[in-house]
């Protein structure tokens, strides 16, 4: 069985990507002994695209087709089949960030870690200055949380956020 | 608490906020594989990709039940779930401080910007892509889906459409930060808040939230009134007042003998 997994792999391997998506939806339809048109319909492939997927899975051993052209997973194999299609779940070769290490590379994106304040001091200052303001004005009220009691002042960013977002 | 892909993006470039995409390192401590590998997870998709054994004393690992660990990191997409207030705390003190000690207000500033230590830690949760996310997608768009919190693609930026898995907190240093992907709205992060409290401390935060749409203003806080306890005071974002009186129950006309 092994060895009929690896030619299965093997094939969707040469095939591409998208070639083995394909597979893959062949084989989630498979389980039900269908024709080529119930294939197309249910896949929504072109016909030479499903006649691809089946030729590779009829190699590979995994499906069998018979006179009249309807396949169904082929007798033993429901086990491997169900391995193959889980492999649709298997982390993505492709990492998730790539596209976003993309954009650094094409300057769409800055690098780097964002400041916590903005950047100009003066703006800076002013904001902590506005901030201490209203926190002497509505002592334990920043951002809508309590604030424990004692000598200790709160200052945040809680009270540049608009309405609803308090808590 | 709906969320939309027309109004989740902001355009501007504020300070480090919660809600913020970024590109940064994540990770968990798991039991060790026997292989290395990263432990199996309610997530089909790769997150961490790394693993590294995790050295305890001897004393802990000599011991039966000690199971070995292995700490599961890597790079990912992930959104900064921490509030923005805690970002600045350690900073505030410091700017204190300086500016006691006769700093001027930029010199105070500088400093404590400049300084490396402070708040150095940020909490961030993974971007799951839609395809590995169990809910289906108007669910989680439409804020049913507990634990979760929508993202909409922003290819632009490289962020694909997914959910954040807030279950999944990581605390990372914010110099380790590789880029900023993308910022929130301001109605997108409500939403985020919504959903973290939903997911850590209440099923039914709502009901706050339905009562300032149906006052039509944000509410400051309430508290009984001082001079009578039967009133009770809504205090208005807009600086008014909203006086509630809280009725006493009505007077049984047939007095005790009805209970009879």
């Amino acid at each position: 069985m092994s060895a009929t997994l690896t030619r299965a792999n093997k094939s969707s391997e040469l095939l591409g990507g998208s070639a083995k998506a394909l597979i893959l939806r062949v084989l989630n339809t498979v389980p039900r002994r269908l024709g080529l048109n119930d294939l197309m319909r249910e896949t929504e492939m072109s016909k030479s695209a499903v006649r691809a997927a089946l030729q590779h899975l009829v190699e590979a051993g995994v499906i069998e087709a018979d006179t009249k052209k309807l396949v169904a997973i082929a007798p033993g194999q429901e086990e491997l089949v169900e391995r193959i299609v889980a492999l649709d779940d298997a982390p993505d070769s492709t990492p998730i960030y790539a596209a976003a290490l993309q954009a650094i590379a094409e300057g769409r994106v800055r690098a780097g870690a964002p400041a916590r304040v903005p950047r100009d001091l003066e703006t800076a200052v002013a904001m902590f200055d506005a901030l201490r303001r209203e926190e002497m004005d509505e002592p334990g009220l920043v951002s809508g949380f309590a604030e424990s009691e004692g000598e200790e002042r709160t200052l945040s960013r809680g009270s540049f956020v608009p309405s609803g977002t308090r808590r | 608490m709906l969320v939309s892909s027309e109004n989740y993006y902001a355009e501007d470039e504020p300070p480090l906020q919660q809600g913020d995409i970024l590109l940064a390192p994540i990770g968990r401590i798991e039991k060790r594989t026997t292989d290395g590998s990263v432990g199996a997870s309610r997530w089909n998709s790769s997150i961490e990709g790394r693993t590294a054994p995790l050295p305890v004393p001897a004393e802990i690992e000599k011991h039966n039940d000690f199971v070995p660990l292995q700490s599961a990191h890597g790079i990912h997409v992930v959104m900064v779930t921490m509030h923005d207030c805690h970002m600045v705390k350690e900073m505030e003190r410091a700017y204190e401080k300086l500016r006691n000690q006769g700093a001027t207000k930029k010199e105070a500033m500088a400093k404590a910007e400049a300084d490396p230590n402070l708040d150095r830690f940020i909490t961030v949760s993974p971007l799951i892509p839609t395809a590995h996310v169990v809910q289906s997608r108007d669910q989680v768009e439409a804020g049913k889906a507990l634990g979760i919190f929508p993202v909409f693609d922003r290819s632009t930026s490289g962020v694909p459409e997914g959910a954040i898995d807030l279950g999944y907190q990581s605390t990372i240093d914010r110099h380790t930060i590789i880029a900023r992907l993308a910022v929130l709205s301001e109605e997108a992060r409500t939403a985020l808040r919504y959903a973290l409290a939903r997911t850590f401390a209440l099923r039914t935060p709502k009901i706050g939230f339905q009562l300032e749409h149906l006052i039509g203003q944000e509410i400051y806080d309430i508290r009984p009134d001082s001079t009578n306890q039967a009133v009770i005071v809504i205090e208005l974002k807009n600086g008014s007042e909203m006086r509630f009186i809280v009725e006493p129950d009505p007077v049984d006309p047939e007095g005790l003998a009805h209970r009879v």
